[in-house]
């Protein structure tokens, strides 16, 4: 007993120091920085000389020089280490460090996490009922799941914000399924046709979906709402698509929806036998906050960026749609329709009409599924559902796993049941909100992507189609779409859209730069030719945490010169015209950005006046020429630049002449400035004397005209003093 | 006026009902009238020209150029509207819309309203 506790006392003793020294380093948190040091460091060439090259070393000496107790951490590469401080954040150790003159580069080293795939339960697999493939459209692709579209990877850049509305337009939707519980805003039933809304009433605020089943009686009732319609159960149609789009996901219940943190909003528009072309239009319209008469506005908060249209019919698209979508268009929100389902025929509208992004169906290997619609109107394509076994009771392998209702005719209170490989999900309707969902996604890391943008980054970023692996020996390359039916084919870029949807890619490309911003600073905008401009980027600026690595300049023209270290260049042009710099700037992340300037180049005008040389008598006026100039339709401007007080212009100065108009003697220097249309400026100048006025009566007059001057010399001599005082007091008068 | 009533009693119903041949005529007579019976309302969206939200007014405007009787159902926009015009036949319908399309100045297009799905493949 002695000994047991003189032991539990020996760990005790041991305990406690642990946990105290534990609790210091918990409130000193410790910065973690991966260093890289100049190859021409100085305390690398100390080292190097010293006995012990070790990274510890290097991390002190550079610590005592910083003033920092830094620790060293792990090697990465030759010169590269991470270093460790306590007392300051890490991004503050990085500036520290990277203002250093031995370190090329200081950049925190952060905690990463593998892509976690979600904890819904049915994402990666589904036991019994199946589908044993879980949720295989939304994970990344593999040799099986060719059309895969790595949402997964997608969400490691977001995980989609609640501010970003996709707004289904559909049957309405059970709000009591656990996993859209928290996941839907109020929504609107737009449904005016009571039988069709199989709810008794016309429009209301209430988009819940009441069921759409239509019993054999109702499909056989001559002149009845619904004959001809097909006896069905009901779909449960807005459920599904809405569970794609956004259920809750990592919540170790059920499914994971692409849109995840999206919210959802739920427009009725369709009833029993579908809905008609007023009430899916009145509802799109709404949705993305447009008038309706007669209805409430969807409050702003709620308004979509995203309207996913899972539905259609035959027909080129009508003009009250290509109203609407391009009114939606124009309020900013994004139109997701779905093909159609009719076997390679034209696609449905409203997916055909201009503006809506179109969606075809793939199989799990890529090539277009039988059911689905093709043509041009196709923007991109997505998983739709299919089932390799056709035969009864077999289960179906790579359907749409969803949310569902039980309900076969009105729903089952609170049920949340879900799809599977025997009441299987499979049709476009089911591609389409994989595309909106990634629209959502899109939209949450960049809000300010417009329709158009945004359809761009989603074709840009599809990976394209695959050309082998068809379910079967003869299938064949999608053809346009004709009267006859098309079943499964290779898809192209003029039936199937620009690829396969790659939502990893899609959300990245929609993320704004966070590179560095790139600022060109040049001593000219316009130059002669042959004359040096100076292009600076040293104000370029690197993210919080990072530093500059490197500086590129490329020049489309002319003589590049790159100063050393890369900061500044001289631009030398040598011809006529412009000549486009671009400067790209590296951090020490390895991100990029890169900017451009203009310098335009030309011959700088000639100015010349004439007469060059002349001279004028005061009190006569002398018209000086510019029109010699080679100016090419540019400014003329003149200007005394010598002898103002005895000389001034009579009329305007910005002509191709001017009249001088001396009014006493001496020296006027005239400037005259050319400027041309590209800002060239050139200046002459024209020296005049002035010299007074011959004396009235000149040498015709002979004697009489010289014995008068000297009277008058005489005169002007005995007045001297006066004479002067007054002309120096003229100018006061 | 009792025999005569007595009369066409008989004459009008039971000996009619009675009698197969009766029965048939009474059969195709039925069909005959449910043949010229109106077809469903035809469903068609209007763009007016100018800007309305007055059902009233819409349906007065809508029915006074189909020459057909109509009733409102919908707005779907301040300019599109959904009405239900009751027709004679079908070729009565045919020519409303027809004079509902020709007259440009009141609407700026005129469309059936569709039924859309969302059918299974």
């Amino acid at each position: 007993m002695r000994h047991l506790l003189t032991t539990l006392a020996a760990l005790l003793a041991l305990w406690l120091p642990a946990t105290h020294s534990a609790a210091q380093a918990q409130a000193q948190p410790t910065a973690r920085v991966i260093v890289k040091f100049k190859a021409d460091s100085a305390l690398l060439r100390r080292q190097a000389q010293s006995a012990a090259e070790h990274h510890s070393d290097r991390a002190q000496a550079l610590g005592a020089k910083l003033g920092l107790a830094l620790r060293s951490g792990a090697g990465v590469a030759e010169r590269t280490q991470v270093v460790l401080a306590g007392g300051l954040s890490s991004e503050q150790l990085a500036a520290r460090l990277a203002a250093d003159a031995d370190v090329e580069y200081a950049v925190v080293d952060q905690r990463r996490r593998p892509f976690a795939a979600p904890n819904d339960p049915r994402y990666l697999t589904v036991g019994g009922t199946g589908p044993a493939a879980g949720q295989w459209y939304l994970r990344p692709p593999t040799s099986t799941f060719v059309s895969a579209i790595d949402a997964e990877t997608a969400w490691d850049v977001s995980t989609g914000s609640s501010s970003v509305v996709v707004a289904v337009i559909d049957t309405g939707v059970r709000f009591d399924h656990a996993d859209l519980v928290g996941r839907l805003l109020p929504g609107y039933d737009f449904i005016a046709d009571v039988p069709t809304a199989n709810d008794s009433d016309e429009r209301d605020a209430d988009a819940s979906d009441p069921g759409d089943w239509i019993t054999q009686a109702e499909d056989q009732q001559a002149g009845g709402p619904f004959e001809g319609c097909g006896a069905a159960d009901s779909l449960w149609h807005g459920t599904q698509v809405s569970g794609l789009i956004g259920a809750a996901t990592d919540n170790a219940d059920g499914m994971a929806s692409v849109g995840r943190n999206v919210m959802v909003l739920p427009v009725r528009v369709l009833g029993k036998c579908g809905g008609f072309d007023s009430d899916i239009i009145a509802g799109m319209r709404w949705a993305a906050g447009l008038n309706v008469p007669g209805v409430p506005a969807n409050p702003v908060a709620n308004r979509a960026k995203v309207l996913n249209l899972s539905l259609g019919g035959p027909g080129a698209c009508a003009q009250s749609y290509v109203d609407a979508v391009a009114a939606i268009n124009a309020a900013g929100a994004v139109v997701v329709a779905s093909a159609g389902n009719s076997a390679g025929h034209a696609v449905h509208t409203p997916a055909n009409c201009p503006g809506v992004i179109a969606v075809a169906a793939l199989r799990n290997v890529g090539t277009k599924v039988g059911f689905s619609d093709i043509g041009p109107e196709v923007a991109v394509s997505a998983p739709g559902g299919n089932c390799v076994n056709i035969g009864a009771n077999e289960p179906c392998l790579y359907p749409i796993l969803t949310a569902t209702n039980a309900g076969t005719t009105t729903p089952v209170a609170g049920s949340s049941a879900y799809t599977d490989s025997f009441n299987s999900t499979f049709g476009t309707s089911f591609s389409a909100p994989l595309v909106a969902g990634t629209a959502g996604l899109m939209l949450s890391v960049q809000p300010a992507l417009t329709p158009t943008n945004t359809r761009d980054v989603l074709q840009c970023t599809a990976r394209a189609f695959p050309t082998t692996g068809g379910a079967s020996g003869s299938v064949t390359q999608c053809r346009a779409p004709s009267a006859t039916v098309q079943f499964e084919c290779y898809c192209t870029t003029s039936t199937c859209g620009a690829g396969m949807l790659n939502a990893a890619a899609a959300v990245r490309a929609a993320t704004p730069a966070s590179g560095p911003t790139v600022v060109i600073e040049a001593s000219a905008a316009n130059a002669p030719v042959g004359t040096a401009v100076t292009l600076d980027g040293s104000a370029s600026q690197p993210p919080a945490g990072r530093t500059i690595t490197g500086f590129q300049w490329a020049a489309t023209g002319g003589n590049l010169v790159v100063a050393a270290g890369g900061m500044t260049a001289t631009l030398t042009p040598t011809a006529i015209g412009s000549v486009t710099v671009s400067l790209t700037v590296t951090d020490s992340a390895s991100a990029q950005t890169s900017a451009s300037a203009v310098v335009t180049t030309g011959s700088p005008p000639v100015a010349r006046i004439s007469p060059s040389t002349a001279s004028v008598v005061a009190g006569e006026s002398l018209v000086l020429d510019g029109s010699a100039s080679s100016h090419s339709g540019g400014q003329f401007q003149w200007a005394i630049t010598t002898g103002a007080p005895i000389a001034s212009f009579s009329g305007a100065t910005n002509g191709t002449s001017a009249t001088l108009l001396p009014t006493g003697v001496g020296t006027v220097v005239v400037r005259l400035a050319v400027t041309d249309a590209t800002g060239f400026t050139s200046e002459a100048s024209s020296t005049i004397p002035v010299t007074a006025p011959p004396p009235s009566g000149g040498g015709a007059l002979g004697l009489p005209w010289l014995l008068g001057l000297v009277l008058a010399v005489l005169a002007l001599g005995a007045r001297r003093g006066t004479a002067g005082r007054s002309r120096r007091q003229s100018p006061l008068a | 006026m009792h025999a005569r009533g007595a009369r066409a009693g008989p004459t009008y119903t039971a000996p009619m009902l009675r009698s197969p041949l009766a029965a048939l005529m009474f059969c195709a007579l039925g069909v005959a009238a449910c043949a010229v019976e109106p077809p469903p309302p035809l469903r068609v969206l209007v763009k007016l020209a100018q800007p309305e939200t007055d059902p009233a007014v819409i349906a007065r405007t809508v029915e006074r150029v189909a020459a057909t009787p109509v009733s409102y159902l919908a707005a779907t926009s301040p300019h599109w509207h959904a009405l239900a015009l009751r027709c004679a036949d079908a070729a009565a319908c045919d020519e409303a819309l027809r004079r509902l399309r020709a007259d440009t100045a009141t609407f700026a297009a005129v469309q059936r309203d569709e039924r859309r799905r969302s059918p299974a493949p």
